[in-house]
C-alpha cells in the first residue's frame, strides 16, 4: 500500500509535468511571506484611521476610500505618474531608437558612446536627481548659465508645478534612455539582414524600408520598452525627491513618493494604506493587460 | 562599384562618428559637472562647467574617512552578489515549468510574478518592517538579503520565461524519450544556453540593488552595516555644506556598476536580444 | 555550470547563516560588573551638533572601557524611520526627541523624574518637556532661543536704528531693503520646511500671544476657525506677492542659505543660531543677530521662541536601562553641557550652566520679552508640520489661495485630532 503510493509519488515526480511547479516553490514562499502578507496587512490599516506609529487606532470603515475620491493630490499624483510613466516611453521611444539606429552597425566611436549613453542608466535615480538639481537651479545652474550666454535671463525652472513635472519626465526620458536603447539595438540586430536586401532588390526607399520592415519587426521591443518604462512611473521615487520633494505643494508627487509622504510625514498610514491599494489594483489591470500580451506571444509560437 | 560603395561607406562612418561624438558630449555633460564638483574645494563660487585649475582630491579623502565609503562599498557588495545569485537560483528554475506548462496554475503564478514587479515597494514598507522586526532580521546582511532576492526576482522571472520560450519545445521532448527525467531537462538543455540572459539579469538586477535605497535604509541601521547609498546620502543631507564630498562620494558611488557594465556588455547585449525582443 | 549554480547557493545560503549566527553572537553582550555592553544612541542632528555629541560619547567611552556607544544619525530619514521603529516598538536605547518629546514619543519613553539631573532645567524648558501627567521625557543638552535671523549691517543702511516691532514695520524695512537691491527674506523652498519654518515661528503672534485675541484654548479642543489662519497664511503670501522673497524661493536648496548670510545677500532669515554659526564660519566677519518675533496686535509685545533643540529620551522598554541613565547622566555634567552648547552657539536648558556665545550680549537685553514654543508643537497635532510644509510651498509657488490654504490645514487638523480620540 505504502509502496505502491510511493511509487505512484515517483512517477509524478518523474513524468508529470504538474510536479514541475515544484520548482517554483522557493520564489512562491518568498513572496507569500514578504509581499503578499505585507500587502493583506496594507489592506487592513487602509481601514483604520491609524497615524502609522501608535499603538493604538481604530477603524474607520470605508471612510480612506471616501476621501481618495475626493483628494486632488491624490489625482494630481495618479496623472503625474501618468505622465512620468507614459511620457518618459513616448520620448525615450524616438530618443532609444534614434540612438539604435546610429549604434547599431559598427564604426570607430560605437562602443564608447555605447557605454556614454548607458552609464546613466546604472546611477541611482537619487544621485541623478541631485546632479541634475545643479543643471536646473536657479542660482548658478548649469542651464541657465547656457541661456545667458545667448543673453536670456535665468529662470526658476522648476518652480511651476507643471512645468516641473514635464521636466522631471524628460530627465527621467534622457537619463534612463539607455535601457531603452540597449532594447532597440536588440531589436535591429535581431531583425534578420535578408528582409533589408529584399526590400532594398524590390526598389523600396530607406523610408519605406523603415515604415514597413524595421518598425513591424520591431513590435516586440516597443511592447517590452513599455513595460519597462511603465513600471519606471509607478516606482518613480528617488528623483521627485531629490529634485523636488513633490512639491511645490503636491504639484510633482508620483502615487509612489505621496504614499510615503502621507503615510511618514502626513501621519495618514490608514488614508497612505488606501492610496497603496489603489495604485495596486490600477497595477492589475496594466498587469492584465500584459498578460494577455504574454498570451498572444506565446500563441505566436505555439500557435 | 565597390570603391565607390566604400568611399559612400567611409563618409556615412564619417558622419556617425560626429553624430556619436555630439551624443556622448551631452550624455556626460552632468558627469563632467559633478566629476569637476569633486574636485572644487568648498565654498567655490564658480559656474559648474568651469573645471577647477587646481583639482584637489581632499574631498574624495573626505569622503573616504569621514563616509566609510570603503566599508560601504565591501557591504554593498555582499549584499548585492547574493542577492544577485539567489535571484538567478530561484529565477531560474521557477521560469521553466512556468514557461513551459501553461497550466492554470502556473499562469496565475507568473501573473502574480509580473504584477508584483510593479508594486513600489514603499507603498508596503511598514509592513515589511514590522515582519523583518520579528523574524529578527534587523541589522542583518540575511534580511536584506531576502528582501532584495524577492522583490528582484519578479524581474528575473519575466526575462527567463520570455528566454525559455524562445528554446523549441521539441528539444525537451527528445530528452524525455532519451530517459532523461524532466527535473534533469532544466539543467541539461536550457541552462547551457543561458549565458546571455543571465548577464542581463545579472546587469538590470544587481544595478538596482546596488541602487536601492529604502530597504537598506530601514533594514541596515547600523552604521557598520551602511551601505552606498547610505553613505553617500548623508552627505546629501539637508544640513549638507560639503558639496564636493558628496559629489567625490557620488562619483565613487557609480564607478562599480560602471566596471560591471563594462565587463558584461558583450553578453548584455545578446541576452536583452534572448529575453526581450523576441 | 550546473556545479556552479549549486555550490553558489550552498556557499550563499551558508554565508547568510553565519552572519545570522554572528548577528545573534552580538546581541548576548550582557552586563557584568560595571558598566558593560552596547547602547545605541539615534539622532536627526548634523555637524556641528553631531561632532560635539559625538565627542561626549568618546568621553563616556573613554570612562567606561567595557561601553560602547552606537552614535548615528539619519538625518533626514530620522523621522521616517523612527515611526517605522514605534510601529514595531523596536527602538534605540536613547533617541533624540526633536521638540515632539511629549506630543509624539511620550508613548515611548521612560520618565526621567527620578534621575539627578531633572531639577535643574530652567522653568521655561521645563514646561515643553513634561507631560500633563507630569512626567519629564526627555533631557534637552541645547535649548533654543530664537526669533529672527537679521543682519545688523543692511538695517542700518536701509535707514533702520531699532528692529521692526510690528509686522506692519516689518513690511516696511523688508521695502526699504529691497530698494537696495538686497533680497529681504531668503527662503530656500527646495525643503519646504522653510517656509513652514516661517510661519511657525509668525503663527503664535496672529493667533496665541496677545491676550484679548488668544486662540489657544480653541486649538486644543478643535473649535478653532481655520478662517483666521489666513492671518499667517496671507502674511506669507503677501511676502511673496511685494516680491520680498529671492526669486527662487520655491526651488532653492538649503545649502545656499548659510552663503546668502554670510555674504549678506540677504536681511532675513528664518532659521535658529545653528545658521548663524554656519555662516560665520564661511564668513566669521557677517555682522549677524537674532531679532524678536514682531507682534500682530499693535498693543502686543514681542515675542521670543523657545525650546528644546538637541535633547535625548530613554526607551521605555530597552534592555539597556542602566547604561542608557548612565549615558545621561554623563551628559548632563556642567562641563559636557557646556562643551556642546559653545559648539553649536546654542544655548542650555539648565539653570546651573554657563554658556559663553558670541550672541549673549545680543540676548541679554530680550531677557524680559516672553517666550512661546514654535507653534505646531504646541498648538496643533502632531502631524499638522507636513500640511504646514505642503501649504507653505504651495502658497509661495502661487499654486493654491490663501483660502484653499486653510481649508487644507483644517482638513488635516481634523483628521489627526480625530486620530488621538
Amino acid at each position: 500500500m505504502v509502496e505502491a503510493k510511493l511509487k505512484r509519488f515517483s512517477r509524478f515526480l518523474y513524468a508529470d509535468p504538474r510536479a514541475l511547479t515544484l520548482l517554483t516553490l522557493p520564489a512562491v514562499v518568498l513572496f507569500s511571506v514578504f509581499v503578499v502578507f505585507p500587502i493583506i496587512s496594507g489592506l487592513n490599516i487602509s481601514f483604520t484611521n491609524w497615524n502609522g506609529y501608535s499603538q493604538s487606532y481604530s477603524y474607520v470603515g470605508i471612510q480612506n476610500y471616501k476621501d481618495l475620491l475626493f483628494n486632488d493630490s491624490v489625482w494630481t499624483a495618479f496623472r503625474n505618474t501618468l505622465v512620468y510613466g507614459l511620457g518618459s516611453t513616448a520620448v525615450q521611444t524616438v530618443l532609444g531608437l534614434g540612438l539604435a539606429m546610429l549604434l547599431v552597425d559598427k564604426f570607430f566611436l560605437r562602443g564608447v558612446t555605447r557605454t556614454i549613453v548607458y552609464i546613466p542608466a546604472m546611477v541611482a535615480q537619487l544621485v541623478i536627481g541631485y546632479i541634475w538639481y545643479f543643471i536646473v537651479t536657479y542660482e548658478r545652474g548649469a542651464l541657465n548659465d547656457i541661456i545667458n550666454l545667448f543673453g536670456v535671463s535665468p529662470i526658476d525652472w522648476m518652480s511651476k508645478g507643471n512645468r516641473a513635472v514635464l521636466i522631471i519626465m524628460l530627465i527621467n526620458s534622457i537619463a534612463y534612455c539607455g535601457k531603452t536603447m540597449i532594447i532597440f539595438i536588440a531589436g535591429l540586430e535581431s531583425v534578420p539582414n535578408m528582409y533589408h536586401e529584399a526590400a532594398s532588390i524590390d526598389g523600396a526607399s530607406g523610408w519605406q524600408a523603415f515604415r514597413h520592415i524595421t518598425i513591424p519587426l520591431l513590435l516586440p521591443a516597443f511592447t517590452t520598452s513599455l513595460v519597462l518604462n511603465i513600471i519606471g512611473g509607478l516606482k518613480m521615487f528617488g528623483l521627485v525627491i531629490a529634485m523636488t520633494d513633490g512639491g511645490p505643494g503636491y504639484a510633482t508627487h508620483s502615487l509612489s513618493s505621496l504614499i510615503n509622504t502621507m503615510y511618514f510625514a502626513n501621519q495618514r498610514a490608514g488614508f497612505s494604506s488606501a492610496i497603496g491599494i489603489f495604485s495596486f489594483i490600477f497595477i492589475m489591470l496594466v498587469s492584465i493587460l500584459l498578460r494577455r500580451y504574454l498570451e498572444y506571444k506565446d500563441q505566436q509560437y505555439n500557435g | 562599384m565597390a570603391n565607390a560603395k566604400n568611399n559612400l561607406k567611409a563618409r556615412h562612418n564619417w558622419i556617425k562618428n560626429i553624430v556619436a561624438v555630439v551624443t556622448s558630449v551631452f550624455f556626460f555633460a552632468p558627469f563632467y559637472i559633478i566629476l569637476s564638483l569633486s574636485f572644487k574645494v568648498r565654498g567655490d563660487r564658480s559656474s559648474h562647467w568651469i573645471f577647477p585649475s587646481s583639482p584637489h582630491i581632499q574631498s574624495y579623502v573626505v569622503a573616504l574617512t569621514k563616509g566609510n565609503i570603503g566599508t560601504a562599498i565591501i557591504n554593498t557588495l555582499i549584499v548585492t552578489v547574493f542577492s544577485v545569485v539567489l535571484i538567478i537560483l530561484f529565477g531560474s528554475i521557477a521560469s521553466y515549468p512556468l514557461a513551459r506548462h501553461r497550466s492554470k496554475l502556473n499562469k496565475f503564478i507568473l501573473s502574480a510574478f509580473v504584477g508584483v514587479m510593479m508594486v513600489p515597494p514603499l507603498s508596503v514598507l511598514v509592513p515589511i518592517y514590522r515582519l523583518m522586526v520579528s523574524l529578527g532580521g534587523i541589522n542583518t546582511f540575511w534580511g536584506i538579503i531576502i528582501l532584495s532576492t524577492t522583490y528582484g526576482l519578479p524581474m528575473s522571472v519575466f526575462m527567463f520565461s520570455n528566454f525559455i520560450c524562445t528554446i523549441p519545445k521539441e528539444l525537451d521532448e527528445a530528452a524525455l524519450l532519451d530517459g532523461c527525467s524532466q527535473f534533469a531537462i532544466f539543467p541539461r538543455i536550457i541552462l547551457p544556453n543561458m549565458m546571455p540572459v543571465v548577464s542581463s539579469v545579472v546587469i538590470l538586477t544587481g544595478v538596482s540593488i546596488w541602487n536601492d535605497y529604502s530597504f537598506q535604509l530601514y533594514i541596515l541601521q547600523k552604521p557598520k552595516l551602511r551601505t552606498i547609498t547610505l553613505a553617500m546620502s548623508s552627505f546629501f543631507s539637508e544640513g549638507m555644506t560639503n558639496l564636493p564630498a558628496a559629489a567625490a562620494a557620488a562619483v565613487m558611488a557609480v564607478l562599480p556598476v560602471v566596471v560591471l557594465y563594462l565587463f558584461l556588455q558583450k553578453y548584455f547585449i545578446k541576452g536583452t536580444v534572448d529575453s526581450a525582443v523576441k | 555550470m550546473k556545479k556552479t549554480i549549486v555550490l553558489a547557493a550552498i556557499l550563499s545560503l551558508f554565508m547568510v547563516f553565519s552572519v545570522f549566527a554572528t548577528g545573534q553572537k552580538e546581541a548576548e553582550a550582557s552586563s557584568l560588573d560595571g558598566l558593560h555592553g552596547t547602547l545605541s544612541v539615534a539622532t536627526n542632528c548634523e555637524d556641528p551638533t553631531f561632532s560635539a555629541v559625538n565627542e561626549i560619547a568618546n568621553r563616556f567611552m573613554e570612562e567606561n572601557p567595557g561601553v560602547e556607544v552606537e552614535y548615528v544619525s539619519y538625518t533626514k530619514d530620522y523621522e521616517n524611520l523612527m515611526k517605522a521603529k514605534m510601529a514595531a516598538n523596536d527602538l534605540p536605547d536613547v533617541f533624540a526627541t526633536h521638540g515632539w518629546g511629549v506630543k509624539r514619543y511620550s508613548e515611548y519613553l521612560m520618565p526621567l523624574n527620578e534621575l539627578s539631573f531633572a531639577k535643574r532645567f530652567t522653568e521655561s524648558i521645563l514646561n515643553v518637556i513634561k507631560t500633563p501627567a507630569g512626567n519629564i521625557v526627555t533631557m534637552p543638552v541645547t535649548a533654543e532661543l530664537s526669533g529672527i535671523i537679521y543682519n545688523k549691517d543692511i538695517l542700518k543702511k536701509a535707514g533702520w536704528d531699532h528692529v521692526p516691532r510690528t509686522w506692519d514695520e516689518f513690511l516696511q524695512s523688508c521695502e526699504d531693503v529691497k530698494a537696495l537691491g538686497v533680497v529681504p527674506i531668503y527662503i530656500a523652498g527646495k525643503d519646504t520646511r522653510s517656509q513652514a519654518n516661517l510661519m511657525d515661528v509668525a503663527a503664535p503672534t496672529f493667533l496665541t500671544t496677545y491676550k484679548n485675541d488668544d486662540q489657544s484654548q480653541a486649538l486644543y479642543d478643535g473649535t478653532f476657525d481655520w478662517d483666521k489662519w489666513s492671518r499667517v497664511a496671507g502674511f506669507l503670501k503677501t511676502l511673496s506677492d511685494r516680491g520680498f522673497l529671492n526669486v527662487d524661493a520655491n526651488t532653492a536648496d538649503p545649502i545656499y542659505r548659510g552663503e546668502k548670510l554670510a555674504y549678506g545677500e540677504t536681511m532675513y532669515v528664518f532659521q535658529n543660531q545653528a545658521q548663524i554659526a554656519s555662516a560665520w564660519d564661511i564668513n566669521p566677519d557677517a555682522n549677524l543677530s537674532m531679532m524678536p518675533v514682531p507682534v500682530y496686535h499693535e498693543e502686543d509685545t514681542p515675542i521670543m521662541i523657545g525650546g528644546e533643540r538637541e535633547s535625548y529620551g530613554i526607551w521605555k522598554d530597552t534592555k539597556n536601562k542602566e547604561l542608557a541613565v548612565a549615558f545621561l547622566e554623563f551628559m548632563s555634567r556642567p562641563e559636557n553641557i557646556k562643551y556642546v552648547c559653545e559648539a553649536t552657539s546654542m544655548p542650555t536648558g539648565f539653570s546651573d550652566v554657563d554658556v559663553d556665545l558670541r550672541l549673549s550680549s545680543d540676548f541679554k537685553q530680550y531677557e524680559n520679552l516672553r517666550t512661546f514654543p514654535y507653534f505646531d508643537r504646541e498648538w496643533l497635532p502632531s502631524g499638522m508640520w507636513a500640511t504646514m510644509r505642503s501649504t507653505g510651498g504651495a502658497l509661495t509657488a502661487g499654486e493654491i489661495t490663501v483660502k484653499q490654504a486653510c481649508d487644507l490645514m483644517a482638513e488635516s487638523y481634523h483628521s489627526l485630532l480625530s486620530q488621538q480620540q
